[in-house]
Formats: structure tokens, C-alpha cells, sequence
């Protein structure tokens, strides 16, 4: 009983009403977003026009870094009880996660052309966010270059794992080497340094791409389910 | 039971010297395309050392574990009464100390040819000698992970070196606050605690890794 939630044909009847509500927010929140981003809030008085990229930019580094989260919570279910629902949101998410810090890291060097006058420095959270994209493409790799999913899965986790007890050093680590980026200006939880009308498109954003994760996961995790599904019925006949 | 290590390890002299092989002979020719000019081998050279150093481990060590495998000795590991991470923490010691020992001393005597000064070199190699046994430890989780894959080798890279990152870091800042005559205690005390708490995760990961490496 207790395993209820976590049965792949309970997350299947679960997500077929869920997933339209989860795409509708996305879309809501997507178009909310970048309409009071593009067009109605105020251009920075610093970096002018420019500084909307910001609401594409970080966002997307913090659903990355999100997404990682999940991924080790994941393999961690994944490599302690061996859960195949675990082991297929952790495979799904991992694409998705990639995207996203591809995202960040993407529009991170636009923004910084013009602002800082180049495409790429060797700064602290550049670099944290480039080490980020190498551990998800290791994963991938780990991943995929088992002939059997189920054990590639394992060692995959693993390695998850590793890499999520290693990011704080490595983040560490490297901001100590070198730094240029503008601290963060939401964390100062008593009085954010920043004016609402930028902190709302920036919220909103974040939800849209929430909420993208959120409606890729569950298709990504569904179409894998069910195709695992027709392997075992296949195998059968 | 390092001395056992040591004498299994012995037996693939011939991997070992191509490897100590591989590392003088790459830092050679590095040094070779940047040319005489001592400034900038004096900047460069303990980043070269550095990574050629991670290369070489990464390269050889899941080499060695895989003639293990192939002999079943890693099989042998599991059915020790011993916890396999003891067994994993040998193998560590034995490779630092034929491995690991002579690339320090190789680094320490080529460092003249490229400007560095005594305590620079001291330097150098002190950070070697504490991040080897890491690496290593690194290296052993990378290949226990890649045994069963197809491909192998190029994908330890891509899983491995990012993990490596923070030593490599913290040993360039030491380096770094020795050039410029500051003190460079502080991140040295940081670099043993990154490299031992490295270590500790990478064999108690190591020893997971090969109890399903070997399952299978």
C-alpha cells in the first residue's frame, strides 16, 4: 500500500488528466512572462534594453540546477530501491536538464557581449554551470553506453550521486580561483535589491519553464514506460 | 596488503613505464610549442604537470583494473571476508607508490628546465603528492563504472574530469600564492580536506560500483 504512488500504472492514470493542466499553466505563465518582460516592464537604467535577456537567463539557471536536484533525488531512489518509476524520471529528466543549462549558458553569452564586452570569461559561475552541462552529458554517456538499461541505470545513478556531493566543492572551488559575475540580488530574503516590476516577469518565467519541466517529464517519462511496456509484451509472445 | 597491491601492480611494469613514459614525453613537447621563453613556462608549466598528471591516471589506472577483471581478481575482492573499500584503499596505496611517487619525482627534476624555483617545485610536488592518491581513487571509480560498457576509455574522460576540477583548482592557487611570495598555507589546508573527502567518496562509491560490476 504504502508503494501505491509510486507504481508506474498509477502515474500513468495520474498524468493523463494532469498533463493538459500542466501544458495550460506553461502556457499561461509563458506568455504572461515574456510579455511583461519583453514589452511592459522598465529597461535597466545600467544596461538598458539588453538587460531583458535576463528574464530568459536566470530563470533558466535556476530550473537547471533544479533539475539536478531531482536527478540525484532520483538516483538516489533509483540506486537504493532499485524503482523503475525513480529510474525513468531520473533517465527523463536528464535531456531536459540539459537543455536548460545549454539555455543558460547560451543566452549568458549574449547577455555578456554587449555588458561585459565578450562572449565568455573564465568566471566562477560560468565555469560551475559548463562543469554542470559535462555532468549531464556524462550521465547521458554512462547511460547509453550500457547494452542493458538496467544496469546502465545503476552506474549512472552512481554517478549522479557523486557528482551532486562534489558540485558544492567544485562551485566552491572554482569561485575562489576567480570571479567576475554580480552576486545573486534575490537571496537578500529581508529587502531584494530589485524593483517588483522585474521581479514578476522574472517569477513568471521561472514558473513557465517549472511547468515546461514539469509537462516534458510526464511525456518523456510516459512514452518510456509504455514502450518498456511493449518490450516485456513483445518478449512474452 | 598494500604489498600485495604492489606486487600485482609490478607485474604491469611495462603499463606503468609507458605511462611515466607518456608524461614526461607530453610535457617535453608542450614546452617544445610554447617555446624557450622562460616567463611563460614558468606561468604554465605546473598547470601542464597538473593535467598531464590527471591524464595519465585516468588513462592507466582503469587499465589495470581491467587485467584485474579479466583475471577475476576483482571477483576475488568480494568474496574477501574484508570490506571491498579496504581492498579499493590498497590498491590506491600500491598505485601511489609506483605511480604516483615516481611522476613527483619526475616532476621535481625536470622543474629546473622549466624556471620554476626550489620552493615553487616544493610546492608542486607537495600538491601532487596529496591530490595523487585522490586522482587515483577517481580514477578506480571511472573504471569500476566503464568496465561492462562498450567504448569505454574516451567516456572516463568525460565522467571523471569534471569530479577532478577542484584539485586542480586549489593546486594552482597554492602555486599561484607561492610565485607571488604570499601565504599559501590556507588553500593548501583546503586542498588535503578536498582531496581526502574525494578519496573517501570516490572508494565508498568504488566499492558499489564494483559490487555490480562484478554481478553482472
Amino acid at each position: 500500500m504504502k508503494y501505491r504512488w509510486a507504481r508506474p500504472n498509477f502515474f500513468l492514470k495520474i498524468t493523463t488528466p494532469l498533463l493538459p493542466v500542466s501544458f495550460i499553466l506553461t502556457l499561461l505563465f509563458l506568455t504572461g512572462g515574456l510579455y511583461l518582460g519583453l514589452i511592459a516592464s522598465p529597461p535597466d537604467y545600467l544596461q538598458g534594453d539588453g538587460m531583458r535577456i535576463m528574464y530568459v537567463h536566470v530563470p533558466a539557471s535556476w530550473i537547471a540546477s533544479l533539475i539536478y536536484a531531482f536527478l540525484a533525488l532520483m538516483s538516489f531512489f533509483a540506486f537504493v530501491w532499485r524503482h523503475l518509476l525513480a529510474e525513468v524520471l531520473a533517465i527523463s529528466s536528464v535531456p531536459i536538464g540539459a537543455l536548460f543549462t545549454g539555455l543558460s549558458l547560451v543566452t549568458g553569452a549574449l547577455w555578456g557581449k554587449p555588458m561585459w564586452g565578450t562572449y565568455w570569461v573564465w568566471d566562477a559561475r560560468l565555469t560551475s554551470v559548463l562543469v554542470l552541462l559535462f555532468l549531464y552529458g556524462g550521465y547521458w554517456a554512462l547511460y547509453k553506453s550500457y547494452s542493458r538499461p538496467e544496469q546502465g541505470i545503476r552506474a549512472a545513478s552512481l554517478l549522479a550521486l557523486v557528482g551532486v556531493i562534489n558540485l558544492p566543492i567544485i562551485k566552491g572551488s572554482v569561485e575562489w580561483w576567480n570571479t567576475l559575475h554580480q552576486p545573486a540580488s534575490l537571496i537578500k530574503l529581508s529587502s531584494p535589491s530589485i524593483d517588483p516590476s522585474m521581479l514578476t516577469p522574472l517569477l513568471l518565467m521561472a514558473g513557465a519553464y517549472f511547468f515546461y519541466f514539469i509537462t516534458l517529464l510526464m511525456i518523456r517519462t510516459r512514452t518510456e514506460l509504455n514502450t518498456r511496456k511493449l518490450l516485456i509484451l513483445e518478449a512474452k509472445k | 596488503m598494500i604489498r600485495r597491491e604492489v606486487r600485482h601492480l609490478y607485474l604491469h611494469k611495462g603499463t606503468l613505464f609507458a605511462t611515466l613514459t607518456f608524461f614526461a614525453l607530453s610535457l617535453f613537447c608542450v614546452s617544445l610549442a610554447l617555446g624557450p621563453e622562460e616567463k611563460i613556462l614558468r606561468l604554465t608549466t605546473p598547470a601542464l604537470c597538473w593535467i598531464l598528471a590527471i591524464l595519465t591516471t585516468l588513462f592507466s589506472t582503469p587499465l589495470l583494473l581491467k587485467d584485474e577483471a579479466q583475471q577475476g581478481l576483482l571477483d576475488e575482492i568480494l568474496l574477501q571476508p574484508l570490506l571491498p573499500a579496504f581492498t579499493l584503499l590498497s590498491k590506491i596505496g600500491a598505485e601511489s607508490l609506483l605511480l604516483g611517487f615516481p611522476l613527483i619525482i619526475f616532476g621535481g627534476l625536470f622543474s629546473p628546465f622549466f624556471a620554476l624555483s626550489f620552493s615553487e617545485t616544493l610546492t608542486l610536488a607537495l600538491t601532487l603528492l596529496i591530490g595523487f592518491p585522490a586522482l587515483s581513487a577517481l580514477g578506480i571509480l571511472g573504471g569500476l563504472l566503464t568496465l561492462n560498457t562498450r567504448g569505454g576509455g574516451i567516456l572516463i574522460a568525460l565522467l571523471i574530469l569534471p569530479l577532478t576540477l577542484p584539485l586542480f583548482l586549489l593546486s594552482l592557487i597554492c602555486m599561484e600564492k607561492v610565485r607571488l611570495d604570499l601565504d599559501s598555507l590556507p588553500p593548501f589546508c583546503l586542498l588535503m580536506g578536498v582531496a581526502l573527502l574525494l578519496t573517501i567518496i570516490s572508494v565508498s562509491a568504488g566499492s558499489w560500483a564494483l559490487r555490480f560490476a562484478v554481478e553482472e
